[in-house]
């Protein structure tokens, strides 16, 4: 039966208890915010906590301050649906407010969280499954057993991530603060993640992910595409964030994200450094796109063929460049695939 | 000219609307009994396997278990089609599904605990998966008591020289189209509460929609006489046919309460659901169509290959309707069908709204476009050509009376295009038709294809309709209601249904075969006639006028040529009835058809009128991605007279989303005998907003048999869709998809290939 099991819930107010509170709770103790993810995944089992601290109550977490010239810090509270109608969001880091307005369906956003999207569990078919499911094949190594079912012999996890804002926040250079009782520290995003499907955050867990710090965005174009199986609903199967700062026409700086490909995003560094110095031409597009396909490595353990997944990457990050530099044939903020 | 309704032909809301909107109905699985007890099924962990022994000694020392039986334990008798499965299986597995062990407990938790406590030994045992496979020598038997894997069902039928034909046809086409596993994908999981008595009654809370069949069915695999057994039917969260069959859930639960004597309840949940829920059968369908250079049709020539799966249910008995559309969809001189099927280790089968022609229309419209290609015709002109016309018999003896399929190709010809926004740059447009032929008027697959209606009329004026037939969601209710309010010439709102109690409905078969509105609503036509005949003899005593001069509407009985001599209805009924030698007002009323079993050849009238429809898909497919976006549904259907336009076009519009979803996005993945899909996250059910705009059109061609001229639409709306779907990718970039899902991944391999 697909029921939560019993736990303890604490509903902490400001962010120095909730971070006392996940501190005494020791490891069984989670965060939770919107639950949008955990609760469900609770009801399969995938996690089993006895302490739950919920971050709902915690007022300072909500909320977007700053500007574009500044930079805009957001609480990681800040539900998804409010990332995705924020106008200085909207205008000036389009990528986010796109990526957040695609998660999920209009009631999950209304109580999903940006912090809890950026942190969300990597995913895997063999690993979201209702507990008799997996007992049925013989548990996977991210819980309850040794073994990798889609690469059996793997000594690691592929479970993929599966976050939309994540590749859009790591190409936009945001920086994110960790809060803990005995300290605090802020990274850049990218050091948030780990290349594992079981460990894929760097986070300490009792460590908070309180704020989201982006940027300045002056001279900066953002984009974000997401392949899907429904275009309603689904969890992103290829995430493409890209973030260009263009000089007269010409890159001056570049950063390409892949989503979905691997535990953790995926920066396609090789090919944001041949878009530098280069004007956004049919010809160079299709080059980048051809480069930015190389990095992802997607297995078939998604909706999808893996083969379709990896060619798709190439058709996605094109789009995404040609949609930045204004080109025709540029695609939509989601591609729904049904 | 058209006659002046009251009620019948206005868009009235469906009396559960507003209840199920706001989340205040009771549906079975709110269902509480006291001193009820808990059951849950432990399933097979192979799909073919010896079961050495089943040690259940922790579990029934679990606190707060109450009973767990196995297959050894109880008495118990084969039921189903084919009488080929025990709700508790005894000796081995053959499906995934199989029923191990079950017990009934204080709390569904400590049910669910003591199926973990339940030790299995199983030597695995080779299976089979494929029906081909199934059918090849030394493959491993299902059912071993058999000689072989086929089963007993055959559907064989000949008519004309199609040899003939196809040798002087300026044009065949051959395909092979194969068709998967869905689920119905019903909210309401299954459900089932039993209440055996201490007096030996057993009393089912039951999501079946054919009550009254599944009173007997049940009755036999308990052995025990029928008349034991009432069922009630408490509002159920979609059935689409899955409640057509008896299920090992209903006879499990009945076991559990007569051990225990106490009510049981055993409820799905989604996991189980999509692994024991039966759904649309997969099936291989071969076929060849030959037309003339002129463009007409001479000749079709399938056969059906059916993965029966591990024991028979409805599944396997849709070749009765594919076969309808070989024979019926379109004038076809020369068919010849044939089926193979074959037990399998996969999960069975059971029937689905739609019940085999969406797959056979499926293959059937796929040949219509590529033999119009072929011969160089429009591929709607092709369609004209061809159509069925009111006063066809067809080669299997259908009778078809009204027909309006001419219309309804010209309907969707014109407004296929209409208001759809251009393509987006690189996107191919494709426009896609297909049209749809399936029973509306009943289907005598049984002795009777009957229903009962008794209707009451009380003191207050209050009317009731005691129907046999059974709401699952459809809008029965509102519409035999509506048909009862015209009859009788009453307010709708003093019109009650009562209909989920075989304690007291009259018989019926069921909810299938889009049958209800045609049979129930003429059963309660003629009950609803007979009590105005009876209200207006007396009125003819209160007026002193002959029953002749008398009229009854609106609630209002008047004398035709004085108006203005009038009593409210209930007035008169209290009159008649407060008087000596008075009388109560109840009449009743039983409808069935004009129709024919079909004989051992397959011939035969089947059904009292016949549906039509043609649906136009226009689509929009991306070749980089493989992404087919439907862009417009325009779907004309012929419905005899749409009582209730709204809830009929509520009924295409679910058909469309259902269809949508075998099209492009369902598959429940079967691999081995295991159910792989088993979380509405990998079933790509389609939600609102993946559907497109959507345009019905309401044909009406009165039927002379239909109450007040409609006919059954139940399916008609899901059956075209993948078709029409299909035609118009192959529209837009010239692909033939033969199977289903056709997803982005297929669309993109297949560009690729070319």
């Amino acid at each position: 039966m697909m029921r939560l099991p019993p736990f303890l819930y604490v509903s902490p107010r400001t962010v120095a208890e909730a971070a006392k509170a996940v501190a005494e709770a020791g490891p069984g103790g989670m965060l939770v915010a919107g639950g949008t993810d955990l609760y469900p995944n609770m009801k399969r089992r995938q996690f089993e906590p006895t302490t739950l601290v919920g971050l709902a109550a915690v007022r300072e977490l909500r909320g977007v301050r700053g500007s574009a010239r500044e930079g805009v810090t957001l609480g990681a509270t800040t539900i998804l649906s409010a990332v995705a109608t924020h106008p200085d969001l909207l205008r000036h880091y389009p990528a986010l407010a796109t990526a957040a307005g695609l998660v999920s369906s209009p009631q999950l956003r209304n109580m999903g969280t940006l912090g809890g999207n950026v942190c969300v569990d990597t995913r895997c078919n063999y690993y979201n499954q209702p507990y008799p499911w997996r007992k049925a094949v013989g548990f996977c190594m991210k819980k309850d057993g040794d073994i990798c079912l889609v690469a059996p012999g793997s000594r690691r996890c592929w479970a993929v991530s599966s976050s939309d804002t994540a590749p859009v926040l790591w190409s936009l250079g945001a920086r994110v603060r960790l809060v803990s009782a005995s300290g605090e520290r802020t990274i850049p995003i990218d050091a948030l993640f780990r290349d594992d499907g079981i460990e894929y955050l760097a986070k300490r867990p009792d460590e908070i992910l309180t704020e989201i710090v982006l940027p300045p965005a002056e001279g900066w174009a953002s984009t974000y595409l997401k392949l899907r199986r429904r275009g309603s609903f689904d969890f992103p199967e290829l995430g493409v964030a890209v973030a260009l700062r263009l000089e007269d026409a010409t890159v001056a700086q570049a950063r390409i994200v892949l989503g979905a490909v691997a535990s953790q995003p995926r920066p396609a560094t090789k090919a944001a450094r041949a878009l530098v110095g280069q004007r956004l031409t049919p010809d160079v597009i299709a080059h980048v796109a051809d480069l930015a396909a190389g990095p992802a490595r997607p297995l078939d353990n998604t909706d999808f063929t893996h083969p379709y997944r990896k060619k798709m990457t190439r058709v996605f990050v094109a789009r995404a460049l040609g949609r930045l530099a204004g080109l025709e044939r540029a695609g939509r903020d989601e591609e729904e695939l049904a | 000219m058209t006659p002046q309704f009251a009620v019948v032909g206005k868009s009235t809301p469906k009396r559960d609307g507003v209840e199920k909107v706001t989340g205040r109905t009771r549906y079975l699985h709110d269902l509480a009994l006291p001193r009820m007890a808990h059951g849950r099924i432990l399933r097979a962990r192979f799909p073919h396997a010896r079961i050495v022994s089943i040690d259940a000694t922790r579990a029934r020392a679990l606190p707060g278990v109450l009973v767990v039986l196995t297959g050894e334990d109880v008495e118990q008798h084969p039921f189903g089609f084919a009488k080929d499965q025990l709700a508790l299986k005894r000796g081995k597995t053959c499906c995934i599904r199989d029923e191990v062990a079950a017990v009934a407990a204080e709390t569904p938790e400590i049910a669910e605990a003591a199926l973990a406590l339940i030790d299995v030994e199983y030597t695995e045992l080779p299976a089979v998966f494929d029906p081909r496979a199934a059918l090849a020598p030394g493959a491993p038997l299902v059912h071993e008591h058999l000689s072989g894997n086929l089963t007993h069902l055959r559907y064989q039928f000949t008519h004309g020289d199609v040899d003939g034909a196809c040798a002087g046809a300026a044009a065949t086409v051959d395909g092979e189209y194969r068709l998967n596993f869905v689920s119905t994908a019903c909210l309401g999981t299954m459900v089932a509460v039993a209440d055996w008595n201490l007096d030996d009654r057993l009393t089912m809370h039951s999501t079946t929609q054919v009550p009254f069949l599944y009173q007997r069915d049940l009755a036999q695999a308990l052995g025990i006489g029928g008349e034991r057994v009432r069922v009630l039917q408490p509002p159920v969260g979609g059935n689409f046919g899955r409640g057509l069959d008896l299920y090992p859930i209903d006879v499990i639960a009945a076991l559990l309460s007569r051990a225990v004597r106490r009510p049981v309840k055993i409820e799905f949940d989604r996991m189980e659901e999509f692994m024991a829920a039966p759904g649309r059968e997969p099936c291989v369908i071969r076929l060849r169509t030959a037309a003339s250079a002129d463009g007409r049709l001479l000749a079709r020539d399938a056969h059906v290959v059916i993965d029966n799966g591990a024991y028979v249910s409805w599944g396997s008995t849709t070749p009765h309707v594919m076969l309808s559309t070989v024979a019926g969809l379109y004038r076809c001189p020369n068919v010849r069908f044939d089926t193979t099927i074959a037990y399998t280790n996969n999960p069975y089968s059971g029937s689905m709204r739609g019940y085999g022609n969406l797959e056979s229309t499926f293959a059937v419209e796929s040949q219509m476009d590529d033999l119009a290609d072929r011969l160089g015709l429009d591929r709607l002109e092709f369609r004209r050509r061809n159509a069925t016309k009111p006063g066809d018999a067809n080669p299997q003896g259908f009778a078809i009376t009204s027909c309006a399929l001419g219309e309804c190709l010209d309907t969707v010809g014109e407004d296929a295009g209409r208001d759809v926004p251009a393509p987006r740059p690189g996107w191919k447009r494709g426009v896609g038709y297909a049209g749809m032929f399936h029973v509306a008027g009943g289907a005598r697959i049984y002795r009777s294809d009957g229903c009962g209606a008794i209707v009451k009329l009380d003191d207050f004026g209050a009317v009731s309709l005691i129907t046999g037939a059974s709401e699952i969601g459809q809008g029965s209710e509102t519409v035999l209601a509506m048909i009862v309010a015209e009859a009788l010439g009453v307010p709708l709102e003093r019109v009650a249904v009562v209909n989920s109690d075989t304690a007291v409905k009259p018989w019926d078969v069921g909810a299938h075969a889009s049958r209800t509105t045609f049979i129930a609503g003429n059963a309660a036509r003629l009950a609803a006639e007979d009590l105005r005949r009876r209200l207006l003899a007396m009125a003819a005593a209160f007026f002193e006028e002959p029953a002749e001069r008398l009229e009854i509407r609106e609630g209002w009985v008047f004398v035709r040529d004085e108006p203005q001599r009038r009593e409210p209805y209930d007035r008169i009924v209290r009159a008649g009835h407060y008087r000596d030698g008075g009388r109560a007002l109840v009449a009743e009323a039983f409808y069935d058809p004009p129709s024919t079993m079909l004989d051992k050849d397959l011939h035969g009238n089947v059904s009292a009128a016949y549906g039509f429809a043609a649906q136009a898909a226009v689509v929009d497919v991306d070749p980089e991605t493989g992404a087919v976006e439907v862009r417009r549904i325009v779907s004309a259907h012929d419905v005899g007279r749409a009582l209730n336009p709204a809830a009929a076009e509520g009924q295409i519009h679910g058909g469309i989303h259902m269809g949508l979803g075998y099209a492009l996005a369902e598959k429940l993945v079967v691999e081995e005998g295991h159910v792989l899909s088993a979380t509405f996250m990998d079933y790509a059910l389609l939600r609102a907003a993946d559907m497109p705009a959507l345009a019905v059109r309401l044909i009406e061609s009165v039927d002379a048999e239909g109450p007040f001229g409609a006919k059954g639409l139940g399916e008609s709306g899901v059956i075209p869709v993948s078709a029409a779907v299909a035609n118009a990718i192959h529209d837009a970039i010239g692909v033939r998809f033969t199977e289903l899902p056709i997803t982005p991944a297929r669309v993109r391999a297949a560009l690729a290939r070319r």
